[in-house]
């Protein structure tokens, strides 16, 4: 390999957890130069986190580590613990993913900060007035506004992405020459997240930063990285720059990986095709209005849905999106306006066929399963209540119509993976025989090539039932995929509505546009409108997604 | 704030004036006949009657609520009601005192026995229970362990004697009189000597509570050890002290303060075992004996000063982790 000489060099690094039969890092081995960002991608279970934590000592002592892992020249692997801990947080610095569980919750951000200087500072300690303007101005660089002030305010009284900046000041307090940042903007919004990776350049650039960036999302990864890893249980499959791995990966993995992401974040695939405009609506909401104390969440928003469409919902947290499939779903009531359902009013609270006629498919399914219940007694008792027929042949038959083996019926959702779960939470749906389906955030939780799994399966459902789904989210690249029609929603007013190509081609209001342009994957997407001229463009061949 | 604040203290007041009523309605079921064992040991039938009409424990309950409410008995002339001003709890029928004062007198002794009882029962249950925690599986958690079931296996009442019989009587016996097996001297008056006369009570106190929030401790930083944070400490290059003793301990230690505000506070209304062993006069051999000797008005008046304690003491853990989480109190 060409270039500077590696800063950080991990060699044939492995490691095992007691009693898991498998490796969990299979030999891997990878280099980093100053001013370079290598981005190690892959799936969960993949090993890429465990390999970083492993090999900065953060991984719990009963795991077993081999290899070597050099940084400095030295061998971190075989450090003592004290050398080791005055490296962590000194030369080495940490983002993770959610800020919000990787701050401390009753520590002020001064102290969470200052206290990482401290434990680096040469004695005498500094004086606390030159700390706090140091950490002032550290928080003022990452751009904290007015950052004097919120010294002493906890984590939560912060915003998801103004958390992540302080995560960053923090990896960034000691001057450290290597940046480990492990899924740092997977938690955020597609806005936020822009922001974020622009940030972590502008300081890699300042400070000649070594990067490692680990991620799930290839298109991510394309805007930030300059040398790309990917890996698959345990073992790295693909290594290359990242204009080579992003034009011609030669591992199928990482095609599929690819293939994913330009599914998920391509905002210029051709959407499917908005409804006939005369067809009476399945829904109408007529100027829906609904406020928690004297915050408007929702302010007059009339939308239709049309049988036999999905209709996507997208804004950035606290635009009201959710609010507003809660009170679809009937499990919250508006203050003002009207909700019609094939052309009867929806009563409030919703009478029993209503409460059937429209169901929810939430965003977690680790945690919107009962994890003490079988599948099959979480499908049955929903088709008894529903007065179906025979519910051993009702279960199996659900469970075939989202295409799982029905004798999975027999599990807990703990032994199902987390596409399966979701599955499952979509037949729960199914079985009411409803006419809408409200699905919140279904795909946000899962792994990215599981993602197209499951919302093509909306789709078929869509195409092969006459189902309409309300499906909201925050990732533009899913609604341009799937969606027939879509809605903008900004702090609670639908600002833009309409077919999905016109919308986003052409879109007409400034949120949307904000919303589009930070769309990540800029760079894939050049790569793919310019490709190279062999047949090995893994954008052309695709995925064979079985559904 | 000011309007929460408000709202928390008329619910306290009001809680406290129903436990003094049904404290009331109590003495009056327990005892059939109060004014026998108030009376002279030789007295007649008239006697005692008379002794029953002097203190209206002839008349109907009501009018004996009425009474002690709102005028108290003025024996010597002072209406000492609790809706008097200064509000009162009556007069003793046996000490021949107001009750405020009797209880006023004994509240230093039972304050300067909880408070360093507190400190050395919090000191032993966190290190102990951290040390235990960050050696998860160890001797060390074992050891920890074995020493808290010992605690909290053994009875109050024979720890206390054994803290005496070891630290009072073999050390004096070998020649070191360190510390004296009883008594009570004021902080005021002579602070080393109130920390020697005390220090054998603290401990056995102490030892009582120190094993079970020894325990609660471990599991609550257990409980966090896993969390992002926790890695993020450890991420920045914090020792293992730190990360443990500081950012677990701080994390898990809601737990432990709800449920030590509500011990505190059962021991502020008197800890009557000790109190005996060490022969202090506290709040605790106050309500034994005026139970013993149907003195009801002592008897209201000290379940309500251990109701009052439960109650602020409460009040403060909540106060304490809505400022932790700098949010309102809820």
């Amino acid at each position: 390999m060409t270039g500077p000489a590696p800063l950080f060099e991990i060699r044939n690094l492995s490691v095992r957890f007691p009693g898991q039969g498998e490796a969990a890092v299979k030999g891997i081995s990878l280099r980093v130069s100053p001013g370079e960002t290598l981005a190690l991608v892959g799936e969960s279970g993949s090993g890429k986190s465990v390999s970083l934590l492993a090999a900065t000592g953060l991984v719990p002592g009963a795991a077993q580590i081999g290899g070597e892992v050099l940084f400095g020249g030295r061998d971190l692997l075989r450090l003592p613990p004290h050398q080791m801990r005055a490296l962590r947080g000194a030369r080495i610095g940490y983002v993770f993913q959610d800020p919000q569980s990787n701050l401390h919750p009753y520590k002020s951000v001064y102290t969470q900060i200052a206290e990482a200087i401290l434990a680096h500072a040469p004695r005498p300690r500094p004086a606390r007035a030159a700390l706090r303007a140091r950490v002032t101005a550290l928080l003022t660089e990452v751009g904290i506004r007015n950052a004097g002030a919120r010294l002493d305010d906890l984590p939560w009284q912060f915003s998801g992405g103004m958390r992540q900046r302080v995560m960053i000041a923090m990896a960034l307090a000691l001057e450290p020459s290597l940046l480990i940042a492990d899924e740092p903007t997977t938690a955020l919004d597609v806005t936020v997240q822009a922001q974020i990776l622009a940030l972590l350049k502008e300081q890699q650039a300042r400070r000649g930063l070594a990067v490692i960036f680990v991620s799930h999302d290839l298109a991510v990864v394309s805007d930030i990285a300059d040398r790309i890893l990917v890996m698959q249980q345990g073992e790295v499959v693909e290594e290359g720059p990242a204009p080579e791995v992003l034009r011609r990966p030669r591992h199928p993995y990482a095609r599929r990986l690819l293939a994913a992401a330009g599914l998920a974040h391509g905002t210029h695939s051709t959407p499917a095709d908005a409804p006939a405009p005369d067809a009476p609506p399945l829904l109408s909401l007529d100027r829906l209005s609904r406020s928690f104390g004297r915050n408007e969440v929702l302010r007059e928003v009339s939308l239709d849905i049309a049988p036999a469409e999905i209709y996507g919902l997208v804004g950035e947290s606290g635009s009201g999106k959710t609010t507003l499939g809660r009170i679809v779903a009937g499990l919250d009531r508006p203050d003002r306006g009207r909700m019609r359902l094939d052309g009867a009013d929806l009563s409030q609270p919703f009478t029993r066929a209503q409460r059937f006629a429209v169901q929810v498919v939430f965003q977690d399914p680790y945690a919107s399963l009962n994890p003490h219940r079988r599948i099959g007694a979480i499908l049955s008792e929903i088709l008894v209540r529903a007065g179906e027929g025979d519910p051993i042949s009702g279960v199996a038959d659900l469970l075939r119509s989202v295409r799982l083996d029905p004798a999975l019926a027999g599990r807990l959702p703990g032994q199902l993976s987390g596409g399966q779960r979701q599955r499952v939470a979509i037949a729960r749906a199914l079985a009411m025989r409803p006419k809408l389906i409200v699905a919140d955030e279904p795909v946000s939780a899962l792994d990215i090539t599981t993602q197209a799994e499951i919302l093509q399966l909306l789709a078929r459902l869509r195409d092969e039932r006459g189902l309409s789904i309300l499906l909201i989210t925050h990732d533009l690249g899913v609604v341009a995929r799937h969606c027939n029609r879509v809605g903008v929603l900004q702090r609670g007013v639908l600002v833009e509505h309409g077919p999905v190509a016109p919308v986003f081609t052409a879109p007409r209001h400034d949120y949307t546009r904000a919303l589009l342009a930070a769309v990540p994957g800029r760079r894939l997407r050049e790569l793919r409108a310019d490709p190279p001229d062999d047949h090995s463009d893994p954008l052309q061949t695709g995925p064979h997604q079985h559904v | 704030m000011a309007l929460r604040l408000t709202k928390a203290l008329s619910q306290a007041a009001l809680t406290l004036l129903v436990l003094l009523i049904a404290c009331f309605g109590l003495t009056r079921l327990a005892y059939q006949n109060p004014a026998a064992m108030l009376a002279p040991r030789n007295a007649t039938q008239e006697g005692i009657a008379a002794v029953a009409r002097a203190l209206r424990l002839d008349e109907p309950w009501y009018q004996q609520l009425w009474y002690y409410l709102w005028r108290g008995p003025d024996v010597q002339g002072a209406k000492m009601g609790l809706f008097n001003w200064p509000p009162g709890l009556g007069y003793s029928f046996r000490k021949q005192a107001p009750v405020t004062d009797l209880i006023l007198d004994k509240i230093p002794v039972t304050l300067s026995l909880v408070a360093g009882a507190v400190v050395l029962w919090f000191a032993w249950a966190l290190l102990a229970g951290v040390w235990a925690a960050k050696n998860q599986g160890r001797w060390q958690d074992h050891l920890s362990g074995a020493v808290s079931f010992v605690f909290m296996a053994t009875p109050l009442i024979l720890s206390g004697i054994l803290v005496s019989y070891v630290l009072f009587y073999q050390l004096t016996q070998a020649g070191w009189p360190l510390f004296p097996s009883s008594g009570y001297v004021a902080l005021t008056s002579d602070p080393w000597q109130w920390a020697r006369h005390l220090a054998l009570p603290w401990i056995t106190l102490a030892m009582v509570q120190a094993g079970t929030f020894q325990r609660i401790t471990r599991g609550a930083v257990l409980d966090v050890a896993g969390h992002d944070y926790i890695r993020t400490a450890r991420a920045k290059g914090l020792g293992e002290g730190r990360v443990w003793y500081n950012h677990a301990l701080g994390a898990g230690l809601n737990p432990v303060i709800t449920l030590g505000g509500l011990e505190i506070g059962t021991m502020l209304g008197g800890a009557i075992v000790t109190e005996t062993i060490f022969g202090l006069d506290g709040l605790g051999r106050l309500a034994i004996s005026s139970a013993l000797d149907g003195d009801f008005p002592v008897v209201i008046g000290t379940t309500i000063t251990a109701g009052a304690g439960i109650i602020l003491m409460t009040t403060l853990s909540d106060l304490w982790i809505a400022a932790r989480e700098r949010r309102p109190l809820s």
